[in-house]
């Protein structure tokens, strides 16, 4: 398994396989509910609407450049979901993480993600790391998490 | 056991553990004084200057209360309908204790409730009162028990709840676990 990220991939070139053409570069991404997945890609293109590109139309998530099949495959956002991780309403880099039983126990600093199955495989955090088991849900107030007594005790 | 003064809730956040949004947040403890009860929470919506929710939050409903947020399963778990019917429309309960006079049953004055303590977790619950010393000493805690007497302006404390009164809050949740021994759970 191959991982990179969130931090990492930030500004990297997204390149369309079939014509080799640049069409953006990582500015984000959209996650699941639970923060468990990558959903889609945040590409800062050219136009001024918001693009994403979806998960199943990474062809590969390279050191040096993401692949997408065709640049036809960048879309435009059509949900509240996909809005609110674009503009930065619901994000992992930067949220409070908060336990199930109400204690805050800090802020997430970093995502490690497999770069074959957009699954995160650790989320870091500024008092620790949170395993992929524990989140419950990631929302505009907080990344939700089960009680993690082995790692994210300050 | 970890305690808070009901009113430290006043103000955080209620969060929903299936979506991590914040729905409302606490804008009153309601209390029922002649239970020694806490009842449930009263809501603002959040964000300033952002007006009272219809919805209120039973005890019940409640998945945990922590030091930075009371967490609840999901958004439903506020109700918009019942707030009559689980007694939180009635919030002339939640002040009627605080400012009552604290007797022992031996007579002696032990001081003036200040403030509710809750248990956090996820069953929440009253289990004392912060009591103002007459000579303005510090304040001391006091374990609920289903003997204490209220009559409105006075509080009796019977005799074998003294002994587990309290200087500071972290020992009074030792002395709080300890008085709360299964038998006396019982007669509750």
């Amino acid at each position: 398994m191959t991982t990179d990220t969130f931090v990492h991939v930030q500004g990297r070139d997204v390149v369309a396989a079939d014509s080799a053409e640049s069409i953006g570069s990582v500015k984000g991404f959209v996650l699941d509910g639970c923060g468990r997945k990558i959903e889609a890609i945040h590409v800062d293109g050219h136009g001024k609407k918001a693009t994403i590109l979806d998960w199943s139309a990474v062809k590969a998530f390279g050191a040096d450049a993401v692949m997408a099949v065709t640049g036809a495959d960048l879309s435009t956002i059509d949900n509240e979901h996909q809005r609110a991780a674009v503009r930065g309403v619901v994000t992992m880099l930067g949220a409070r993480v908060l336990t199930v039983d109400g204690r805050e126990v800090g802020a997430v600093t970093d995502v490690e993600f497999d770069t074959d199955s957009g699954i995160v495989v650790r989320v870091v955090t500024d008092r620790g790391l949170i395993e992929p088991g524990q989140l419950r849900s990631l929302g505009s107030y907080a990344l939700v998490v089960d009680d993690a007594t082995a790692s994210t005790v300050p | 056991m970890n305690l808070m003064r009901a009113r430290d809730l006043m103000g955080l956040p209620v969060v929903s553990i299936a979506s991590g949004e914040d729905v409302a947040e606490v804008r009153d403890v309601v209390y029922d004084g002649e239970a020694h009860r806490l009842v449930g929470f009263t809501l603002n919506k959040r964000g300033m200057f952002a007006g009272r929710l219809k919805a209120v939050l039973t005890a019940g409903s409640v998945a945990a209360i922590g030091p930075d947020a009371v967490m609840i399963d999901t958004e439903s778990a506020i109700d918009d309908s019942d707030g009559q019917a689980s007694g939180l429309g009635d919030l002339g309960a939640a002040r009627q204790v605080i400012g009552n006079r604290v007797l022992s049953a031996d007579g002696s004055n032990l001081g003036e409730v200040v403030a509710v303590i809750l248990s956090t977790g996820s069953e929440p619950r009253a289990v004392g009162y912060e009591l103002q010393p007459p000579d303005r000493s510090n304040t001391s805690f006091v374990p609920i028990s289903a003997q204490i007497a209220l009559s409105g302006e006075n509080l009796v404390v019977p005799a074998e709840a003294t002994a587990f009164v309290r200087n500071d809050l972290a020992g009074f949740g030792a002395a709080v676990a300890s008085y709360r021994s299964p038998e006396l759970e019982k007669n509750q």
